[in-house]
């Protein structure tokens, strides 16, 4: 196309210069022949004519050569044609010399043959030289060409690779595609790679593979150009969005080509996608701000922006298409309309900037709350055009406001109540701050101590009495330093000066931190709780003053008796309380299987939670000697009657009992010797009187056979005989003797005689024979009158003449197998109201014949014993002014019984 | 030679008329009012039997037969007791004693027990 258009440059102004030639040729002929003919007389027009036809031609070409043949028959017609060498009209014109024609046809011929010869040798010279020139130049050309399509191709490449686009040319027919680099690149493949529609479409994502085919195989069979969006996966996975455009081209075959444009536009999709994606959170945004945008073009008095956000928050569906300005206006509450349009207005009069909130009334009757913003646009006139801002519901906020304000009205109202109520408790209240410094106190403490509340700070401290004041600062800090619910006492000073002790105690508030941010406490008067409890505390301690002083340890014992607590000073005892601790009484004591009946009854007042008082019992001290301790207790209940335990107190009576005890010993020694000798004096008396009885016997058996001895003799000393007589005589008084002593013993006035309870008597009896009757399987049933008047008797006798009745019954029991032995004693009055004591065996009995002689002295019916125990004890009973019966039993065995006679003034 | 026979009682009325019988039987009676007595008297060696109360206020006659075997004198033992209790009698054969006659006995029991103590006497001084 280049060459071509480089061509015709070439020959157009060459043609038009041509002519000129010619006719200068022929003038110079002309001139020539007229010089020739002149000078030399010679006439060689034709040759000179033409040399200017072969001039014309040489220079002009054929056209130019045919002028120079025109003007050179011109030249003929002056030269031959009469008026020859006349330039007047001639009217003969054809009037020419009949040998001349022949001349002038010749000369047509030859130099016409010339002209063609001459031009078309020129024109082949010309054609060589221009062509070398052409060639010359076409090279140059070319050279320019391609250093300036090397340069385009390089812009053109640089262009498309800046572009992203890529050309390609594609002949259907040939099915031969031509890619640029860039479209090489697009595809992401070298240039040794042959594109085809195949490799295409198989670069092609899958998914728009089909389309792309679809596409490309209507554009190829119709021949019309295509357009086309498509994506393209590369092997590397990633995916490329490319845009591929081209027009369809038919050669005069009629098979189309197609030149046409790719372009990558990856990042075009990636910006549009992320335009799309930001406007999405835009919108979302603004959504879930409750903020939409709009912009009122001022000229137009229309929106012509609304934000989706701004159909929402009036209520209408955006995706419903486009609503009137009007209904929009509709649903601003009638109320803020006017007052919409006005700020509008102003701000456009002004340039300024406008701000008002209205409601939205939606059709289910609530209401929205918008905040308006707004700002002018202005043109270089300096005129208002448009006006841009935002709505913001505010609803939430509005609504959450509204709940704020009814919030601070009820805190006020509870404060208000707070308030009244702090003032009115009968509790002094203070608030400090975190350092300790009181900012607040309530009205009974700005009563109490007469401040005024700016006078806490400093006043409240200095209430303080002068004597607390240190320990309590010191214990604030301390409180406040622990930065725990914390309390001191101390005293307070009344506003006429008195001072009474406080409890005080705080209690910090932290904030979200857990930082103390105030100190809230109260003040409660303790003075009449101090008072009472200094009075309680002398109370108690002057009552441990009284105890410890009473005893040597005090005791506690829970409901079970076992001690649960004890004074340290128990230790002097030499028992470590920590082993007493968790133990009963009777678990300590040493004496509770020798002294079975005392512990028994200590037991029952136990159980009968009745206070009990000196009992004494044996313990073991730490070091193994045994201690004698005299306790006192007595029960503690609580407030509903509860029974707790005992409280009482402990003495160590060891030293006392070892000191008392030799002389104790002694009387009891000689208590117990005048009580063994004289109540087993019917056990045990009948071998001293069978003593006392035996040695004068012996003495007069002995004398008297001595006598007859000495009588037998052959000579009778008769002298000795007597002798011995006479001391027979007196041994057997000396027996009387005896025997009436051992009766004296008995009715002897030793009595000392005093007031007893019978019921005392039996007891003590119980004691002493308690072995007897163990040792003989014998129970024992007491039943025993509980209020017995007294009697005046000898306590030992009497107790002699029970030993003895018990002692026959357990005897008379011995022989029994075959049933239980059981001895009964009773004690009552008679019908005279005598004391009467009995005691009842279920034993052998005694006969009829036997019961007469019973008392009667030396009658029994035991194989062993001298029957002289009932004998002794009718004469102790009746020393006593009563009298000893024996009554038969309903069942087996025997009953014994006396009566006392009340005392006299008992009687009285 | 008459034997001679130690009697030693607290009780008097015993004394005499054991001296009495024994006389009346043609023996030679000492008669003691308590072992310390017949302890301190020279008829320890020259007495062929010793009549004893087994009661006696201070030394007993138990203990008197004890320390008299201790001192080497053999001679024969009677007791006579107003408590003739079976373990004092036990005892008192035991020490060694021919007899234990409990009070009041039979003259000639006494005589009996004397003529045996005293030929077994007799027989171990032949020996």
């Amino acid at each position: 196309m280049i060459e071509s258009d480089l061509r015709q440059a070439w020959k157009k102004p060459h043609r038009i210069a041509s002519y000129p030639i010619a006719v200068l040729s022929v003038v110079v002929a002309i001139v020539a022949v007229e010089l020739i003919t002149r000078s030399l007389h010679a006439e060689p027009i034709a040759s000179l004519m033409l040399c200017a036809v072969i001039l014309a031609a040489w220079f002009g070409g054929f056209g130019p050569a045919v002028l120079a043949i025109t003007l050179a028959l011109l030249a003929f017609h002056y030269y031959l044609v009469p008026p020859s060498n006349s330039f007047t009209w001639k009217h003969n014109l054809l009037v020419v010399g009949i040998s001349e024609v022949p001349r002038l046809i010749l000369f047509s011929i030859t130099s016409l043959f010339v002209a063609f010869a001459i031009s078309a040798q020129k024109n082949a010279t010309e054609a060589l030289r221009h062509s070398g020139a052409d060639l010359q130049t076409a090279i140059e050309g070319q050279k320019r060409v391609e250093a300036a399509l090397r340069r385009s191709e390089m812009y053109l490449t640089e262009a498309q690779r800046l572009s992203r686009t890529g050309s390609f040319g594609w002949n259907v027919l040939t099915g031969k595609i031509v890619w640029s680099d860039e479209t090489f690149r697009i595809f992401q493949c070298d240039r040794t790679t042959i594109p085809t529609v195949e490799f295409i479409i198989q670069r092609t994502h899958p998914d728009d593979r089909a389309a792309v085919q679809d596409i490309l195989q209507q554009a190829s069979s119709k021949g019309s150009d295509f357009d086309l969006e498509f994506r393209l996966a590369m092997p590397d996975g990633s995916v490329k969005y490319v845009h591929a455009v081209a027009r369809a081209e038919r050669d005069a075959s009629g098979s189309v080509r197609f030149v046409g444009a790719v372009t990558d536009v990856t990042d075009a999709k990636e910006a549009e996608r992320k335009l799309r994606r930001s406007e999405t959170y835009l919108a979302e945004s603004q959504r879930l701000s409750h903020t939409s945008s709009w912009a009122w073009d001022v000229r137009r008095r229309e929106f012509v922006y609304r934000s989706t956000g701004v159909y929402y928050i009036f209520g209408f569906d955006p995706e419903k298409g486009a609503v009137p300005l009007q209904t929009f206006r509709d649903r601003i509450h009638p109320d803020d309309r006017v007052r919409n349009v006005e700020a509008l207005s102003r701000a456009i009069r002004e340039k300024a900037d406008f701000e008002v909130d209205f409601r939205i009334v939606l059709p289910d009757g609530s209401i929205k709350h918008v905040h308006s913003v707004g700002h002018p646009v202005v043109n270089s006139d300096g005129e208002v055009i448009e006006m841009i801002g935002t709505h913001l519901d505010v609803t939430e906020q509005y609504e959450a406001q509204e709940k704020l304000q009814r919030a601070f009205d009820e805190i006020k109202k509870s404060e208000d109540r707070l308030r009244l109520v702090i003032d009115t408790i009968p509790t002094l209240v203070w608030r400090a701050g975190p350092e300790g410094i009181p900012d607040f106190l309530n009205e009974p403490a700005l009563y109490y101590t007469g401040l005024s509340l700016d006078q806490a700070e400093t006043g409240w401290p200095r209430a303080f009495h002068p004597d607390d004041k240190k320990g309590m600062l010191q214990k604030w800090s301390a409180i406040r330093e622990t930065g725990t619910r914390g309390g001191l006492e101390a005293r307070l000073r009344r506003f006429d000066g008195e001072y009474r002790w406080f409890l005080f105690e705080a209690e910090p508030m932290h904030d979200e931190a857990g930082n103390i941010v105030k100190w809230y406490g109260s003040a409660t008067d303790i003075e009449d709780l101090k008072q009472t409890e200094v009075a309680l505390r002398e109370s108690e301690q002057r009552f441990r003053d009284y105890a410890e002083t009473a005893s040597d340890w005090l005791w506690e014992t829970g409901p079970d008796h076992r001690v649960t607590r004890i004074s340290e000073h128990y230790n002097a005892v030499g028992i470590v309380p920590s082993r007493i601790t968790g133990l009963a009484r009777w678990d300590v004591a040493t004496d509770v299987e020798s002294e079975p009946e005392k512990w028994r009854l200590h037991r029952a007042v136990h159980d009968a939670h009745q206070p009990f008082r000196d009992f004494v019992y044996r313990a073991v001290s730490a070091n193994g000697s045994p201690v004698y301790v005299r306790s006192s207790g007595k029960p503690f209940f609580d407030a509903s009657g509860n029974f707790l335990g005992y409280r009482g107190t402990g003495t160590d009576i060891t030293a006392t009992i070892r000191a008392d005890h030799a002389e104790e010993a002694l009387r009891n020694a000689q208590a117990e010797l005048a009580h063994v000798t004289r109540v087993t004096a019917l056990g045990e008396l009948t071998a001293s009187i069978a003593h006392e009885v035996n040695q004068p016997l012996a003495a007069v058996i002995a004398n008297a056979e001595a006598c007859l001895r000495w009588l037998d003799n052959k000579t009778p000393d008769l002298a000795k005989a007597r002798r011995s007589a006479e001391w027979v005589i007196e041994d057997g008084i000396r027996a009387s003797e005896v025997i009436r002593r051992v009766r004296a013993l008995a009715k002897k006035s030793e009595m000392e005689k005093a007031l007893l309870n019978v019921n005392h008597v039996i007891q003590e009896v119980i004691a002493l024979v308690q072995r007897k009757l163990s040792s003989h399987s014998v129970s024992l049933r007491k039943e025993l009158a509980p209020s017995l008047p007294m009697v005046l008797g000898d306590r030992v006798q009497l107790q002699q003449v029970i030993i003895n009745l018990v002692m026959n019954g357990i005897e008379a029991m011995e022989p029994v197998m075959d049933r239980p032995r059981e001895l009964v004693i009773r004690s009552g009055q008679d019908e005279t109201g005598r004391v009467l004591v009995s005691v009842t065996d279920c034993g052998v009995g005694i006969s009829a014949e036997n019961a007469n002689q019973l008392f009667n002295a030396f009658f029994t019916t035991k194989s062993s014993g001298l029957g002289m125990g009932l004998s002794i004890c009718r004469s102790i009973v009746e020393a006593h002014g009563g009298r000893l019966s024996i009554c038969r039993n309903e069942g087996p065995g025997a009953t014994f019984q006396f009566v006392l006679p009340l005392h006299q003034e008992d009687a009285l | 030679m008459l034997s001679v026979i130690s009697v030693v009682d607290d009780d008097a009325s015993v004394r005499v008329a054991t001296d009495n019988l024994l006389t009346s039987h043609g023996y030679r009676v000492h008669t003691f009012a308590s072992a310390e007595e017949f302890l301190q008297s020279s008829c320890l060696d020259e007495s062929s039997c010793v009549i004893a109360d087994v009661q006696m206020p201070a030394m007993s006659g138990l203990d008197l037969l004890m320390h008299m075997r201790g001192q080497g004198y053999d001679a024969p033992f009677i007791f006579i007791t107003a408590f003739p209790e079976e373990n004092v009698r036990t005892q008192a054969l035991k020490a060694g004693a021919i007899s234990f006659l409990a009070k009041p006995f039979a003259g000639s029991v006494l005589i009996k027990c004397i003529e045996i103590a005293l030929s077994e006497r007799r027989g171990d001084a032949g020996k």
